[in-house]
């Protein structure tokens, strides 16, 4: 059994009345706000990433079509990262997704979800200025809020998504996490 | 400190995770390419179409108005009901021979033409039947106005293997000539790659597409697609 040892002197001077003393209040903290906030962030952006990884690897030849399309890759190697890229992107969608609603490695889930948006984002924009009409395939047939063609309405829903992600970023996995679970200390 | 080993922290585990997401990615890329289905691209799209033999080169008219204003054509018309073979022995044969005449009476030899066809030819295919025509853009676009007959096929209605109506329309021994909005606009293509994976040879790709055709003042019709009503 431990003690924990106690410096002071019986009968010593504790400050009383006189010290400075932190209200106590029912009111939560930021910091708590935060870590609370941050979790239907973590449930809304990965749902949605691992509803849109899923869709995409359900029918790779669409998907395929849709990245070829994009006419991002040059051509020659072009057909074979078009194949890489029909697979890779989904599974990173799936697999990211599922960490951030898992809360396990979050941090890292979120900067490499930055770092995809940033790549979605940089793509479409691409797409625009060179005038392509290419269709998104990012939720496979579903338009969600965004009509099937890229255009501005497609760079700003991957812009709410990426300053989810961001936040999570910043954040951490916060409450009801699996990164809590593992090291209360984490954040 | 502290800090830096969270960062460390946060890269080892990214880079954890872009090698466990680009394993699964390549073993999955290299199940499906090693399948009877593999992914393709446009890239090599037109090759077995250029490679067919310059005797069933010829062409039978199709019947694209059977099916603008009825959804049950006719049975001894060149289209054929949903489910059953699109055009089977002696009437494919007869339609063929057919073809033979109607597609060098006026001197247009149709087996002569590209993989990708011009404004013209596509106009001159069209006015004298010898061709069937598919639109592959979204279905509003398609509402809004098509070349009259043309059937609505889009690459999405084959998605998860499923075989479109429309596909039972069309013959596999007829030109088909395929387009979309033109300028870069793949759907045509894409629509045509999955066309070849039933035995259809005689693609064509009308490139210009929509815009060209009502610039050059041919007639449109507009409605929506008489065999699926459009997207469920």
């Amino acid at each position: 059994m431990s003690t924990t040892p106690n410096p002071r002197p019986a009968g010593a001077y504790t400050g009383g009345d006189l010290a400075p003393r932190s209200a106590p209040s029912n009111v939560p903290g930021p910091r708590i706000l935060l870590e609370l906030g941050v979790i239907p962030l973590r449930l809304i952006l990965g749902g949605l990433f691992v509803f849109a990884g899923v869709i995409k690897l359900l029918d790779p030849q669409q998907f395929a079509f849709s990245v070829s399309a994009f006419r991002i890759f040059p051509p020659g190697v072009g057909d074979h990262l078009t194949i890489v890229s029909t697979f890779a992107f989904p599974w990173a969608e799936v697999i990211l997704g599922a960490l951030l609603i898992l809360g396990l490695w979050t941090r890292a889930s979120a900067l490499l979800t930055t770092l995809l948006l940033i790549g979605f984002i940089g793509a479409i924009i691409s797409v625009i200025a060179r005038g392509l009409a290419v269709e998104c395939g990012c939720f496979g047939k579903i338009d969600f809020i965004c009509g099937a063609k890229v255009g501005a309405c497609t760079v700003a829903r991957n812009s709410v998504m990426l300053v989810m992600a961001a936040a999570i970023l910043a954040i951490g996995g916060g409450r009801l996490s699996l990164d809590r679970r593992r090291s209360p200390s984490h954040r | 400190m502290g800090r830096s080993c969270g960062a460390r922290a946060v890269l080892g585990q990214s880079l954890a995770i872009v090698g466990v997401g680009l394993t699964v990615a390549l073993a999955h890329s290299w199940v499906v390419q090693a399948s009877e289905r593999p992914i393709r691209l446009t890239s090599g799209l037109g090759a077995r179409s250029a490679e067919r033999p310059a005797a069933t080169r010829s062409t039978t008219p199709p019947a694209p108005a059977a099916i603008a204003g009825d959804s049950a054509p006719e049975p001894d018309q060149a289209t054929a009901p949903p489910g059953s073979d699109p055009m089977p022995g002696d009437a494919a044969q007869d339609s063929l021979e057919q073809g033979l005449g109607t597609g060098f009476d006026n001197g247009f030899d149709p087996g002569a033409l590209a993989f990708e066809i011009s404004t013209e030819e596509a106009h001159a295919l069209w006015q004298d039947e010898l061709a069937m025509f598919v639109d592959t853009r979204l279905h509003r676009e398609y509402e809004g106005g098509h070349i009259p007959g043309a059937f609505w096929l889009p690459a999405d209605l084959f998605s998860r293997g499923r075989t479109p109506e429309a596909v039972n329309f069309l013959d596999p021994d007829f030109p088909v000539v395929l387009y979309c909005g033109g300028g870069d606009c793949d759907a045509s293509k894409n629509t045509a790659l999955l066309l070849e994976n039933y035995g259809f040879t005689r693609l064509h790709i009308f490139t210009d597409g929509i815009p060209a055709w009502i610039e050059a003042g041919h007639p449109t019709e507009a409605g929506p697609d008489p065999i699926t009503g459009g997207p469920r």
